[in-house]
């Protein structure tokens, strides 16, 4: 299985692009955007849509962390 | 014919042996019982039965072979034997630490950010007091030498003072690592970064305080003229797992509070 050429990586980026849009649109709805799912299914490598599935995760973790939605609770604030 | 033919050291019955098994199982069970039913009274019991055989254990040996001449060089050449073994296992218990570390920090996962130090962590300054403590450790590797040397030359005045210099920075180390313990903003519960962090540097800690001790009691030795300038493998024995602790130190420093940041 011979890696992805560059136009191959580009299309795979676009369906990523496009299917991450629909979600920022829908508010990580992901039933509204089963098409888009299929065709970046279709045109990423399986690791690559693993990869890509964590990456948006943290990233969403990330916006909230730096809006500063976790803080220490009271209880272990001294200890 | 009542005397041995031979130089070796045939030790009388004793029950250290068994009182150290024996804490050694309280303090297991007695962790067990404080962790999930946050009860303390078997630890208590284990670090008691510990400590005392501790004690009692090796004042037999001081009794045996400073008071009664059972060490002589073979018997020497033994103890010299297992105290380099243990060392070794030790490095290899820390060598646990610094894998888990190296296997966290190397591919950072996703969720951390794929990144070391992960999201959200602010680590110490290497160059503030982490740069201070590995002055502290390295002098006390030159204090101890010199002690060392001042004991081989009888020189008993050098000798007391460069121990003692020994200990107190060594307590110095104790103290400031406690305080940067207190400044972090971050606590061992807090991801991977966390764990690693304090459980190498809280063994590391632990072993600081160790060999602080190790050399109090030699200090009180050499103030009672147990060793001799010839004759004095537990100062020996002290020094080399002091240096041990400070070449942790070094490895600490260096691939935690440095490449860690």
């Amino acid at each position: 299985m011979a890696a992805p050429s560059m136009k191959e990586r580009q299309v795979c980026w676009g369906a990523r692009d496009l299917y991450w849009r629909c979600l920022d649109d829908n508010a990580e709805d992901a039933a509204r955007c089963r098409q888009l799912r299929s065709s970046f299914e279709a045109s990423c490598p399986q690791q690559w849509i693993k990869y890509f599935d964590k990456r948006r995760d943290y990233l969403k973790f990330k916006e909230k962390f730096e809006a500063g939605e976790f803080q220490p609770s009271q209880s272990t604030e001294n200890s | 014919m009542t005397h041995q033919t031979h130089a070796y050291h045939m030790v009388n019955p004793s029950p250290w042996p068994l009182t150290g098994a024996l804490s050694a199982l309280l303090l297991t069970s007695g962790l067990a019982m404080w962790f999930h039913y946050n009860t303390l009274t078997l630890l208590y019991l284990g670090l008691l039965t510990n400590m005392l055989t501790m004690y009692q254990w090796w004042r037999d040996i001081v009794r045996e072979g400073t008071y009664q001449g059972h060490h002589t060089p073979i018997v020497q050449k033994g103890l010299r034997y297992g105290m380099i073994l243990f060392i070794v296992s030790e490095v290899f218990f820390f060598a646990g630490f610094f894998w888990a570390f190296y296997h966290s920090s190397l591919v950072p996962t996703h969720d951390l950010g794929g990144c070391w130090p992960p999201t959200g962590i602010i680590p110490l300054n290497p160059l503030e007091v982490p740069l201070l403590n590995t002055s502290v450790l390295l002098a006390s590797g030159v204090s101890i030498t010199w002690a060392h040397h001042s004991l081989m030359e009888g020189k008993r005045n050098n000798m007391n003072q460069a121990l003692l210099i020994t200990i107190g920075l060594g307590v110095y180390f104790t103290a400031l690592q406690a305080s940067e313990y207190l400044e972090t903003s971050f606590s061992i519960s807090d991801g991977i970064y966390g764990s690693t962090f304090f459980m190498a540097t809280g063994f590391h800690g632990l072993h600081v305080i160790i060999g602080s001790t190790f050399l109090m009691v030699c200090l009180l030795r050499q103030l009672k003229y147990h060793f001799t300038s010839k004759h004095h493998f537990g100062f020996e024995a002290a020094a080399w797992y002091w240096h041990f602790v400070d070449v942790v130190w070094l490895f600490l420093y260096v691939s935690i509070y440095w490449w860690g940041s």
